[in-house]
């Protein structure tokens, strides 16, 4: 299932994103750096406030102009330069090649138009039509996210659709376009657990299907284990850790990693009282000097206070690659 | 003191059918079963927990249990007294026996009051307390849910979301109350501040020896606070009983589905997935027989469909309403 050295597909390097208030500009996302391969998902994990979906608006460039600005780094999708590209250009990358899954499908589809309508309009931006002109694109696209009578279906307005199905046309307009990469971002947190099951169930298969790469941006470390290849956890702003899932949960190398973990309950290996962390992350205009786990970790001592650790390599090439910011990890 | 065995909680046959309204199509008559006859009991020091998916009337049913909603049939009894049937100094008392504390602790606090005058309202609202003796009690219930008793002074802006959870528990504590509704109390916290939440509940149980009546819907967060489940589907309790026997072996399809659909805590969790195919039917037209039938794994055949089944306990083991049993 782990796709293995298939070739990277969008390669992230010290992306900077500065978020500008009345009160000063602040980083929100710290030399960020990661990459995707074809047929891979990696799971952003992190706290509100991490950053973590501030960097996936900043791989399509969609932060609300004037109050937050990519300053530096690079994102390359393929041999293409993102940050290079200018605004029509991008046009051509949003929903063509990278596309994104929100949170909340309530808000994300609009109201007035028959979901047929909405399917389309991604379409007859980036595709030409086929044999039976939109609508049967945006037919067959439904059909693809496993929605009964599709023919049917594409003439229904978002309010005569539950919660999960509305879901399923936001995900039928993001792989309409046979986009390389959807970033999702928290898409089953308004959804029931049984529908949120079918919901990652049906990412999976139209992943192996497609070979689509795919950005999981969650909050919840059971998503992670149930879907993810490989995974970035987020703090403060900074990557703090990434490397394959199941050696991050067998061995998680960054405190923060480590604490957040154990304080998760489980439902199926019950035990005594749940460690949790103390203190609660910092806010971003307020960064703790040094390293910023520091004031919240068990094991933090001067250096930790003082001086920021760089990221240490732990090992493993390509899928396999294992790193985290943390001085303990120093050789 | 009331008997210690005696139950804090009693819900008997409790339902709430909402009528509908008449509208130019719709026929007149129609009622939304949104609960259609629960039955549960909690004791002193417990937690029992109700699970289900949105729509299930999980919702519907604390608000009656707080007297937000009048039932349809039925009834809640707190200490042995009808709740519903209470008036004026005895309702006050009720007040102040049972409390209650929501999802979001940044709507749930006045942001015009005082971190003091949030966690006094329950006792100056249903209590003849001196200013001085209110002062006092709020400082010993900030420190008991872990707050330094000098921010009594501060604003609710002023704290981040954790902490406002705790001003929350503290203001539902204060008044000594016999029974607090938890509802969702950790879903909107951040993960690393969870599990201090969780602890917090746990400590003051032991402390104050309240009662916990918890809606989640985490399964996890479910099965570490609960000491016993209720499964809630379209209005009904499929299954109930003691936390440890239903997660371990849940014996309702519904609930096996839903523990199936439940994340795993580590990548290698074995499970085994029992998909359910669509969605939780309407409560205005619910499938005949079983409600569950049309979703069902486990469908027996025509029975299922014609026929209700009813909660019934069997040997030693939770009462589940399924026709399997």
């Amino acid at each position: 299932m782990m796709p293995s050295e298939s070739e990277v597909v969008l390669s992230v390097r010290d992306l900077d994103t500065v978020i500008s208030t009345k009160m000063g500009s602040f980083s929100a996302v710290d030399r960020v750096s990661f990459d995707v391969r074809r047929g891979e998902t990696l799971g952003i994990v992190g706290e509100s406030g991490s950053g973590k979906s501030m960097t996936g608006l900043s791989l399509l460039r969609l932060l609300p102009r004037h109050a937050a600005s990519i300053v530096g780094g690079s994102v390359k999708l393929g041999e293409t330069e993102l940050l290079d590209l200018n605004e029509p250009e991008m046009r051509k990358i949003r929903g063509r090649e990278i596309a994104m899954i929100l949170q909340d499908p309530q808000t994300s589809l609009n109201p007035a138009f028959t979901v047929g309508d909405q399917i389309m309009e991604a379409l007859r931006l980036h595709r030409k039509p086929g044999k039976g002109g939109y609508l049967a694109m945006a037919v067959e696209a439904l059909r693809k996210v496993r929605v009964a009578a599709p023919e049917m279906r594409v003439s229904a307005y978002p309010h005569q659709m539950s919660g999960g199905m509305r879901q399923r046309v936001v995900g039928a307009i993001a792989i309409s376009c046979r986009p390389q990469i959807i970033i999702a971002d928290e898409p089953t947190t308004s959804l029931d657990v049984t529908v949120q099951a079918q919901y990652l169930r049906l990412l999976r298969e139209l992943q192996e299907e497609t070979g689509l790469s795919i950005i999981f941006i969650t909050h919840d470390f059971g998503i992670v284990a149930r879907v993810c290849h490989r995974l970035a956890v987020m703090y403060a702003g900074q990557i703090v850790e990434t490397g394959p899932v199941r050696q991050i949960f067998e061995r998680p190398s960054h405190p923060y990693t480590e604490a957040l973990l154990a304080s998760v309950p489980r439902l199926h290996r019950q035990t005594g009282r749940l460690p949790s962390i103390t203190g609660q992350p910092p806010a971003l205009w307020n960064k703790p000097k040094g390293c910023r786990f520091a004031p919240r970790c068990p094991y933090a001592d001067a250096r930790c206070h003082a001086e920021e650790p760089p990221v240490f390599d732990l090992g493993g090439t390509g899928v396999m690659q294992h790193s985290a910011r943390c001085w303990r990890l120093q050789p | 003191m009331t008997d210690p065995r005696s139950p804090v909680l009693e819900v008997t046959d409790l339902a709430r059918h909402f009528p509908l309204p008449h509208g130019l199509f719709s026929g007149g008559g129609r009622v939304v079963k949104a609960v259609d006859g629960m039955d549960f009991t909690i004791h002193q020091g417990e937690t029992l927990a109700l699970v289900g998916e949105s729509g299930c009337g999980k919702t519907t049913a604390t608000r009656m249990i707080l007297r937000l909603d009048t039932p349809t049939r039925g009834s809640v009894k707190v200490d042995g007294l009808d709740v519903h049937a209470l008036r004026g100094k005895a309702l006050r008392g009720f007040r102040s026996k049972v409390q209650a504390v929501f999802q979001d602790p940044w709507s749930s606090l006045n942001p015009r009051m005082r971190v003091r005058d949030l966690v006094a309202e329950p006792l100056v609202a249903n209590s003849k307390l001196s200013s001085k003796e209110v002062d006092k009690r709020v400082a010993k219930v900030l420190e008991d849910v872990g707050l330094r008793a000098d921010l009594a002074r501060n604003f609710p802006h002023e704290f981040s979301g954790g902490q406002r959870q705790r001003i929350a528990i503290a203001s539902a504590l204060i008044s000594n109350p016999r029974l607090i509704v938890l509802d969702e109390p950790v879903s909107a916290l951040d993960v690393s501040i969870r599990s201090q939440i969780m602890n917090l509940f746990k400590d003051l149980q032991d402390q104050y020896q309240v009662s916990y009546l918890l809606v989640a819907h985490d399964l996890a967060t479910t099965r570490y606070l609960a000491d016993h489940v209720a499964v809630m589907y379209l209005g009904w309790i499929v299954e109930i009983g003691p936390s440890e026997q239903i997660f371990s072996a849940p014996r309702h399809p519904y609930t096996k589905a839903l523990f199936s659909a439940a994340l795993p805590g580590h990548p290698d969790d074995s499970y085994e997935e029992v998909i359910l195919e669509g969605e939780m039917p309407s409560p205005i037209n619910p499938p005949t027989g079983c409600a569950f039938h049309p979703r069902c794994h486990l469908k027996l055949g025509k029975i299922c469909e014609r026929q209700a089944p009813l909660l019934k306990p069997a040997q030693g083991e939770a009462p589940v309403a399924c026709h399997l049993y």
